[in-house]
């Protein structure tokens, strides 16, 4: 990522949040777009960075219509689990773009410092 | 006053219709949205600075039939007494309404009519007087005015443009309860 880029700060957010995390918790990454470099390739950056430490769940909203999210784009290619994460257009319910991705953070420890009790 | 005709139209009788393909490649490039995604919809060509995207079998909803008769006027401007939320959800908010003038006929008394309370309840900026010519003949619509408004000889009246709608068409014949400039 670009330093500086605004995809930069949603990756240090996001990592900031894996950690503060405790085991076994969940964590909703959520943007109001649907431009892949800010919420898919975002998301692929923190599976890489994070291994098996977490673990994306089925993004799913009860009565709203979604697509999934991308698994390629401009010939970058992401995990396959992006899938499960959840593209909102906007014509499928009269709202605006949005991206949601739901992970769980595993008990086999935790990136970087343990989150609090 | 003119209008049009209370008729279901499809998007398609109001804008002109524009080549989906420029504008899919740049999703798909773009954003990653593929071309399917858009099989059900039209792309139209809303203004200089919007594209609107809107489903082939769309029909624009029949306007509310009228029940009462009267002229429709509504405040929108932002001066005492300024229209509320519950006022713009029960009126519309239009964005560029026109102007009417209505010349008040001395025999015909004010009313209130079914749905003024609701109107011009709590919160609301403006009286909960619906005031309405005592015809029994179907109107374009009916409003909300200040209780200054009832005892001037001429209101002033501002309807959403998309409800405009010719009063003689409606009342079969030239208005006589009124004159209408704008």
């Amino acid at each position: 990522m670009p330093p500086g880029s605004l995809a930069g700060a949603q990756i240090a957010i996001l990592r900031k949040a894996i950690q503060r995390c405790r085991p076994g918790g969940r964590i909703v990454y959520s943007t109001c777009t649907y431009a892949p470099e800010e919420n898919e390739a975002v998301v692929d950056a923190l599976l890489r960075e994070t291994g098996s430490r977490v673990r994306l769940l089925p993004a799913r909203l009860a009565g709203i219509r979604g697509a999934p999210g991308l698994t390629e784009w401009q010939g970058q290619s992401f995990a396959p689990e992006l899938a499960s994460t959840l593209r909102l257009y906007p014509h499928l319910n009269d709202t605006g773009g949005f991206y949601i991705a739901l992970f769980e953070k595993l008990p086999a420890g935790p990136l970087g410092a343990e989150a609090p009790q | 006053m003119s209008g049009r005709a209370d008729l279901r139209v499809g998007v398609a009788d109001l804008l002109p219709i524009v080549d989906a393909r420029l504008y899919l490649g740049l999703f798909e490039e773009r954003f990653g949205i593929p071309a399917a995604t858009f099989a059900e919809y039209s792309f139209f060509k809303a203004n200089a600075q919007a594209i609107w995207i809107v489903r082939r079998d769309l029909r624009l909803p029949a306007r509310p039939v009228p029940y009462a008769v009267g002229m429709p006027f509504y405040y929108y401007r932002m001066i005492h007494p300024r229209p509320t939320t519950p006022d713009g959800a029960a009126l519309g908010t239009p964005r560029h309404p026109p102007r009417h003038r209505a010349r008040r006929r001395a025999d015909r008394p004010l009313r209130r009519l079914p749905g003024s309370a609701a109107a011009g309840g709590p919160g609301s900026g403006l009286q909960p007087r619906l005031l309405a010519d005592a015809l029994p003949r179907p109107a374009p619509g009916v409003g909300l005015a200040t209780t200054d408004d009832a005892d001037r000889p001429i209101f002033r009246a501002m309807t959403p443009k998309f409800w405009r709608l010719r009063l003689d068409q409606l009342i079969g014949g030239p208005d006589d309860t009124a004159e209408m400039e704008e």
